[in-house]
C-alpha cells in the first residue's frame, strides 16, 4: 500500500536533482464532463516550475486532458461491461475523457525504448476531483507500473488530499501526497507543453505573478485566461482589476473567462467594470445564498453595478449558477432560484453538488454518506437524491428546464423569421432534440 | 488560295484509318511525331479557350510546298521511305506509315498547314520512250505562280549516260514551263531542282468536305478540297511548321471540356478532360522523363537512360492562362511514391535478334494509384506503343498472381528493333503478334509458356512474397498482441475492482500481498514457449531485442527480426502493485487450468488443458488467469470466487485503446 506523505516532505526528501520527474494529468472516467475544455493541471505546472528552478531535476509533462489542435479532448465510451453505471436503478452512460490508457502506455514505452536519458525515475500523477480516483487514476497507475516497473509513482491533487486512505488502498502508487505543496509564487511551467501550447491558461489571483504569466503566455500565443480561485473578488476586487488593467491591452484577441469564484455578494464597482469590459468573454456568477434563501438583492445590486459600468444591454456573456443536489433541498426552491437568476442574468447553469470530503456538508451527513461508495459521490449521480426525496429523473427534468429556459431567453437563431410560425416550429423542434441529448443537456446551456 | 489536287487520298480509306486513332489524343500525337521527325526541339500546343481549335507550332526544319504535296498530304508517304531512317539530328524517325496529320480527319473540319524551308526541292521524272514533252507545273503539282518559279528551277536531262543540252536536244517554251525533246527514240531522265529559299506556303485541307464524299468519288475531279498558297518572303524566312486543327468536332470539345470528377479522385480517368489529354499525350510523344527534385528512386532513374537526341526538349500545352510543360510520367519517379526495394526492382536487358531493350519492372507493396500507371509501358522510338499492359499475361494469371499485377509498373525502352513497318499497327497502338522481335520481347518479359515467367514473373513473385510475409507477420504479431491483451485485461480488472473498494477489493488486496504457494504439479510440468514460426513467407525468423521497430524485414538476406523485448512478447503482468510472471506449462488434461505460486510471484498456465480447444489463445489465457486469481483471492468461499472470476472475465480494456 502506498505511503502517505506531505507535499513538503515530497519536495524536500523524495526528489533530488538526479531525478527525472514525469508530471501526468490522467484521463477521467465520468458520465458527463461539461467543463472539459477548462481542465488544466495547474498544480503540476507550478510544481514543474519549482522542480526545475529549486530542485534542478529533469521534468516532463504528459497532459492526457490537453485538447488537440481542433480544441477537442478525445473521449470514448467505456467498454461494454462498464458502459453504464447504475445508481439506484438509474443508468448513466460512462465515458473516458482524455488520452486512452493504451496511448499512455505507448508514450511511456517509447520514452523507455528510445531515450534512456528521458526515462522518468518518478511519475507524479494529479487528480482534479476526489471521487475520480477509482477510474482514470487507478488505471493510469497500473499502466505506469506495468510499463515502468522501477519508477516511483506519487499521487497528488484533490483525491490524494481529500481521500488519502482510499487512494492509497485503491491505486498502485508508492506515495500519496496528503497535503498539496503551496507554491503561490511559482509561475506555470508552460514550456513543458513543448511546441503545442494549450488554448488557455489558468491563473491564481496573485497580481504580480499573474501579470507576468499572462505576458509570457501571450508571447506563446495563448489568448484565453481564467482564474482557478475560490474567490476572485477578494480585497474588493482590486487584485482582479489590477491584473485585468495591466494585461487587457497585450493583444486585441486576449479574453478572460470568469468561470468560477465570482460571488455576486462580493462584486464591487471595480469588479463590475472588469466584467463589463468586452475583453471578458464570459462571467458565471456563483449562487448567492444566505443560509437557505437566495439573496435576490445581491443580484439586483450586481446588475446595478454592471449598468453603471456601461453594461446596459443584456448579452450572453453573463450567467449564474444554481446548485442542485445539495442536501435537504427542495425542487420548488431550485425552480424559484433558477427564475431569480434568469431575472437578473441572461443564462442559467445548474451546478450539481458533490460533498467535499471533510466539508460541513460531508460531516453533517456522514452517516448517510457512509452508505454510498465514494465513486457515487460524483455530483452527476446526485448522492443526496434519496436524502432529499427527489428522484434522479426529476433532477434530469431540471436540466431540461434549464435548457428550455436558456433557449427561450438566449436563442436568437431564428430572429430573421420575425416571430413567424416557422420560427416557433423550428425552435420547438430543436428544443425537443436538445432534450434527447445524452449524456449532458448541460452542454447546450454552455 | 488555289485549289490543289492531292493524290493518294481515298475518302473511305482515310475515314477508316483515321478511325484507328482513338481517342483524339492518339490522332493528335501524330502532329507531335511529325515535329519530332522534323528535328524540332520545342513544340507548343495552344488550345483556344472554347477548345474549338488547336494549333501546334514547332521549330523544326519545315517543309517546302512540294514536299508537302508529294510526301505529307498523302497516305502511305512515310518519310522513312524518302528521307531515310534517321533525321538530320540523327533521331530515329517515328513516322513510318505515312498517315501523319491526316489522322486528324475525323476530329476536325479543317486543317491548316503553314510552313516553309530554306532548302531546294529535288525530284526526278522520266519521259518515256515515245514521249516528246515534259510539263513542269503539272509534274510538280503545286499551283505556284510562274513568276515565283522562274529563276528557281533547274532541270538536267539525261538519255542513258549522255547529258542533254538545252536548245540542242530540247527546247523550253516561252514561259519556261514546258520542254520539248527533239527526238523520241529513248527514255529520258529529268532531274528537277527547285530552289525554295524564301518561299512559304499556307495550305488548307477541308476534311469535312472530303469525308462527305461518296466512297467512289473521283478525287481527280476535286479542285477545292485542298487549297494552297505559296508566297515569297522577303528577308530571312522563318523556319518551322504551324498546323491548326480548326473546328474540332463537338465530341472532342466535350471530352476536353469535361470537369474533374467531384470528391476524392485517384485515377487519371476521373480528372478533367484537359488533364487526361496531357497525361496521354505525355505518354505517347517523345518527351523526357520527369526528374523530381527529391527522387525517391534513383536506382530506377539509372535504368531509364535514353539515347541523346531521342526526346523533344520542350513540349508545352497551353489553354487559356494555364500552361503545362509535359514530361513522361513514371510511377517510381513520382513524388510521394514509396522507395522500390531492391528485391522488387527487376532490371530488363535484352539483346537478341536485333532487338535491344533496357528498362525495369517494379513491384510495390500497395496497389498503384493512379491505376493508369499499372502495367508495362513499351517505348519504341521514344513513344509508348498503346496503353501500359502485361502483354497478355493478365489472361494467363488467376488469384493472387493476377491481383499482384495491380502492384506492378514498368518502363521498357526499345533501343533498336521492333520498329519495322510490319511490326507496328497503324497508330502505333500495338505490335503485330507474328513479329519475331515481338516474340523475343514477350519471351523475355513474360515467358513463352502457359505460366508467366520472365521479368514479369520475377516481379509477381516478389510482390506475392512480400504480401505473404506481411500477412504472415501480421498474424504472428496480432496473436502476440491478443495474448498480451488477455494479460492486460486481467491486470486492469484487478486494479478496477481494488479501486472500487468493495468486498472483492479486500480479497484481491490480500491475495496480492500473500506469500504462500498453491502449486500442485503444474510447476514441475514441462514448460513450453509459444513458438515463433521458424519461417514466414520463406524468410527465416530471428528473435532480437531493442530494435527500433517491432519487426525488421530484410528481404535481401531473407530474414525477419522480431523484437522480443516489446510489451506484446512479455509474459509478465502487474496485479495491482505486484509483478507476476506467467509461465506456460504443458500439463495433463486433468491438471488445473492454472496455479499460482504467490511466494515466487509466478502463475503457471496449463497449455494442455482441454478447454483450450474450445477458445482462442486470448480467451483461454483470460479464463485461466481470471480463474486462478479468483481462486487465490476467494480462498474457500466459492460464491466469492465465482463472482470475482466472472467480474474479471467480463472486464476488458477494449475501447479504451
Amino acid at each position: 500500500m502506498a505511503k502517505l506523505i506531505t507535499g513538503n516532505a515530497l519536495l524536500s526528501k523524495h526528489v533530488t536533482r538526479r531525478d527525472r520527474v514525469l508530471l501526468l494529468n490522467p484521463p477521467v472516467e465520468e458520465t458527463r464532463y461539461s467543463w472539459l475544455r477548462w481542465n488544466q493541471p495547474l498544480d503540476l505546472l507550478k510544481l514543474g516550475s519549482h522542480l526545475k528552478s529549486e530542485v534542478g531535476c529533469g521534468v516532463e509533462l504528459l497532459d492526457c486532458m490537453k485538447p488537440d489542435a481542433t480544441g477537442s479532448v478525445k473521449e470514448d465510451w467505456l467498454p461494454r461491461d462498464r458502459r453504464y453505471h447504475t445508481v439506484k436503478g438509474e443508468r448513466y452512460p460512462m465515458r473516458r475523457y482524455g488520452l486512452p490508457y493504451a496511448d499512455i502506455g505507448k508514450h511511456l514505452e517509447s520514452v523507455k525504448r528510445d531515450d534512456a536519458k528521458r526515462m522518468p525515475s518518478q511519475v507524479w500523477v494529479t487528480s482534479l476531483c476526489s471521487y475520480w480516483y477509482g477510474g482514470g487514476l487507478a488505471q493510469t497507475c497500473r499502466v505506469i507500473r506495468e510499463t515502468l516497473p522501477d519508477t516511483e509513482i506519487m499521487i497528488l491533487g484533490q483525491a490524494a488530499r481529500l481521500l488519502p486512505k482510499q487512494v492509497a488502498d485503491g491505486c498502485a502508487a508508492d506515495y500519496v501526497v496528503t497535503k498539496v505543496p503551496s507554491l503561490p509564487n511559482e509561475p506555470s511551467a508552460l514550456e513543458l507543453y513543448g511546441t503545442v501550447m494549450p488554448q488557455f491558461l489558468g491563473l491564481q489571483l496573485h497580481p504580480k505573478l499573474a501579470i507576468a504569466e499572462v505576458k509570457a503566455a501571450v508571447e506563446r500565443g495563448i489568448l484565453k485566461f481564467t482564474f482557478f480561485d475560490d474567490d476572485i473578488c477578494r480585497d474588493g476586487g482590486e487584485p482582479l482589476r489590477e491584473i485585468f488593467e495591466k494585461t487587457k491591452d497585450l493583444h486585441k484577441h486576449l479574453r478572460y473567462h470568469l468561470i468560477c469564484g465570482l460571488h455576486p455578494a462580493k462584486v464591487t464597482p471595480a469588479v463590475a467594470t472588469v466584467i463589463a469590459d468586452k475583453k471578458v468573454a464570459e462571467s458565471h456568477f456563483e449562487e448567492a445564498d444566505t443560509g437557505g434563501e437566495m439573496d435576490v438583492e445581491v443580484y439586483r445590486q450586481v446588475r446595478s453595478y454592471l449598468r453603471e459600468a456601461g453594461l446596459i444591454d443584456v448579452d450572453n456573456r453573463l450567467s449564474g449558477f444554481v446548485w442542485i443536489g445539495r442536501p435537504r433541498e427542495k425542487l420548488e426552491q431550485i425552480v424559484a432560484r433558477s427564475f431569480h437568476v434568469l431575472n437578473h442574468l441572461e443564462g442559467l447553469i445548474l451546478k450539481p453538488f458533490s460533498p467535499t470530503p471533510g466539508s460541513p456538508e460531508h460531516l453533517d451527513n456522514k452517516a448517510y454518506l457512509a452508505g454510498i461508495p465514494v465513486q457515487n459521490w460524483s455530483p452527476h449521480f446526485f448522492p443526496f437524491a434519496e436524502l432529499n426525496g427527489i428522484a434522479r429523473e426529476e433532477y434530469h427534468d431540471l436540466y431540461r428546464m434549464a435548457a428550455f429556459l436558456n433557449e427561450k431567453i438566449r436563442d436568437g437563431s431564428f430572429d430573421f423569421l420575425k416571430g413567424t410560425l416557422g420560427a416557433d416550429m423550428l425552435r420547438e423542434s430543436l428544443r425537443k432534440e436538445v432534450w434527447k441529448l445524452e449524456p449532458s443537456p448541460l452542454r447546450v446551456v454552455n | 488560295m488555289i485549289g490543289m489536287r492531292l493524290g493518294g487520298i481515298d475518302p473511305s480509306i482515310l475515314r477508316e484509318l483515321s478511325g484507328v486513332y482513338t481517342p483524339f489524343v492518339k490522332a493528335f500525337k501524330e502532329l507531335i511525331s511529325n515535329a519530332y521527325d522534323a528535328d524540332a526541339e520545342t513544340v507548343r500546343v495552344d488550345f483556344t479557350p472554347d477548345f474549338s481549335s488547336v494549333t501546334v507550332t514547332d521549330d523544326g526544319h519545315g517543309m517546302t510546298p512540294f514536299e508537302f504535296r508529294t510526301d505529307f498530304a498523302r497516305i502511305g508517304g512515310g518519310s522513312r521511305r524518302w528521307a531515310g531512317d534517321r533525321t538530320r539530328k540523327d533521331r530515329l524517325r517515328i513516322g513510318s506509315k505515312g498517315i501523319g496529320f491526316l489522322a486528324l480527319a475525323r476530329y476536325c473540319d479543317r486543317l491548316r498547314v503553314d510552313s516553309g524551308a530554306e532548302r531546294s526541292f529535288e525530284v526526278q521524272a522520266e519521259i518515256p520512250e515515245g514521249g516528246n514533252s515534259f510539263d513542269l507545273l503539272s509534274f510538280l503539282g503545286v499551283p505556284i505562280p510562274i513568276e515565283l518559279l522562274q529563276d528557281r528551277v533547274t532541270c538536267q536531262l539525261r538519255r542513258g549516260n549522255r547529258k542533254l543540252e538545252e536548245d540542242k536536244d530540247y527546247t523550253w517554251n516561252k514561259k519556261h514551263t514546258r520542254l520539248t525533246l527533239d527526238r523520241v527514240t529513248e527514255t529520258v531522265n529529268v532531274k528537277v531542282r527547285v530552289d525554295c529559299k524564301g518561299l512559304r506556303f499556307s495550305s488548307q485541307l477541308d476534311f469535312e468536305r472530303l469525308l462527305h464524299l461518296a466512297d467512289n468519288a473521283d478525287l481527280e475531279k476535286l479542285d477545292d478540297f485542298a487549297t494552297i498558297e505559296v508566297t515569297k518572303v522577303e528577308g530571312a524566312c522563318p523556319t518551322g511548321t504551324t498546323i491548326t486543327a480548326d473546328r474540332l468536332k463537338q465530341f472532342v470539345r466535350r471530352e476536353l471540356k469535361a470537369e474533374r470528377r467531384k470528391g476524392f479522385v485517384r485515377n487519371i480517368s476521373s480528372r478533367s478532360g484537359l488533364e487526361q489529354f496531357n497525361w496521354q499525350l505525355s505518354r505517347c510523344t517523345p518527351v523526357r522523363y520527369a526528374t523530381p527534385a527529391e527522387n525517391p528512386n534513383p536506382a530506377v532513374s539509372k535504368l531509364l537512360t535514353l539515347p541523346t537526341q531521342s526526346t523533344l526538349a520542350h513540349l508545352e500545352v497551353t489553354h487559356g492562362e494555364t500552361s503545362t510543360s509535359l514530361c513522361r510520367p513514371v510511377y517510381p519517379l513520382a513524388s510521394g511514391v514509396a522507395v522500390v526495394p531492391p528485391d522488387m526492382l527487376v532490371k530488363v536487358e535484352i539483346d537478341e535478334g536485333g532487338l535491344k531493350v533496357e528498362g525495369f519492372i517494379a513491384g510495390f507493396e500497395s496497389i498503384i494509384f493512379p491505376a493508369e500507371y499499372r502495367g508495362l509501358s513499351i517505348r519504341v522510338r521514344g513513344v509508348s506503343i498503346g496503353d501500359p499492359g502485361f502483354l497478355g499475361a493478365d489472361n494467363l494469371l488467376t488469384g493472387v498472381s493476377k491481383a499482384a499485377l495491380s502492384q506492378i509498373t514498368g518502363e521498357i525502352v526499345v533501343l533498336s528493333g521492333l520498329d519495322a513497318v510490319d511490326t507496328l499497327n497503324p497508330g502505333r497502338e500495338s505490335f503485330y503478334e507474328e513479329s519475331e522481335q515481338y516474340k523475343i520481347l514477350r519471351k523475355h518479359l513474360i515467358g513463352d509458356g502457359e505460366k508467366v515467367r520472365g521479368s514479369l514473373g520475377l516481379a509477381i513473385d516478389a510482390v506475392i512474397r512480400r504480401s505473404s510475409v506481411r500477412s504472415g507477420l501480421a498474424d504472428v504479431i496480432g496473436r502476440a498482441a491478443l495474448r498480451r491483451r488477455a494479460l492486460d485485461d486481467v491486470s486492469a480488472g484487478v486494479s478496477y475492482l481494488i479501486a472500487r473498494g468493495d468486498k472483492t477489493a479486500e480479497l484481491l488486496r490480500k491475495m496480492v500481498k500473500a506469500k504462500h504457494s498453491h502449486v500442485n504439479g503444474l510447476a514441475s510440468a514441462k514448460p513450453i514457449e509459444v513458438p515463433l514460426p521458424p519461417r514466414i513467407g520463406g524468410l527465416s525468423v530471428i528473435q532480437s531485442k531493442d530494435l527500433s521497430e517491432a519487426t525488421e524485414i530484410d528481404y535481401v538476406k531473407a530474414q525477419i527480426r522480431v523484437d522480443m523485448s516489446r510489451q506484446e512478447w512479455l509474459w509478465s503482468f502487474v496485479l495491482f502493485d505486484r509483478q507476476f510472471q506467467v509461465i506456460l506449462k504443458k500439463g495433463d488434461p486433468d491438471q488445473p487450468i492454472a496455479e499460482a505460486d504467490l511466494k515466487e510471484s509466478k502463475i503457471y498456465v496449463n497449455w494442455g488443458h482441454p478447454i483450450k480447444m474450445q477458445m482462442d489463445e486470448r480467451g483461454f489465457l483470460r479464463t485461466a488467469l481470471a480463474w486462478v486469481v479468483a481462486r487465490e483471492a476467494a480462498g474457500k468461499e466459492p460464491d466469492h470466487m465465482m463472482d470475482l472470476a466472472l467480474r474479471l472475465l467480463s472486464f476488458n480494456m477494449q475501447g479504451d485503446g
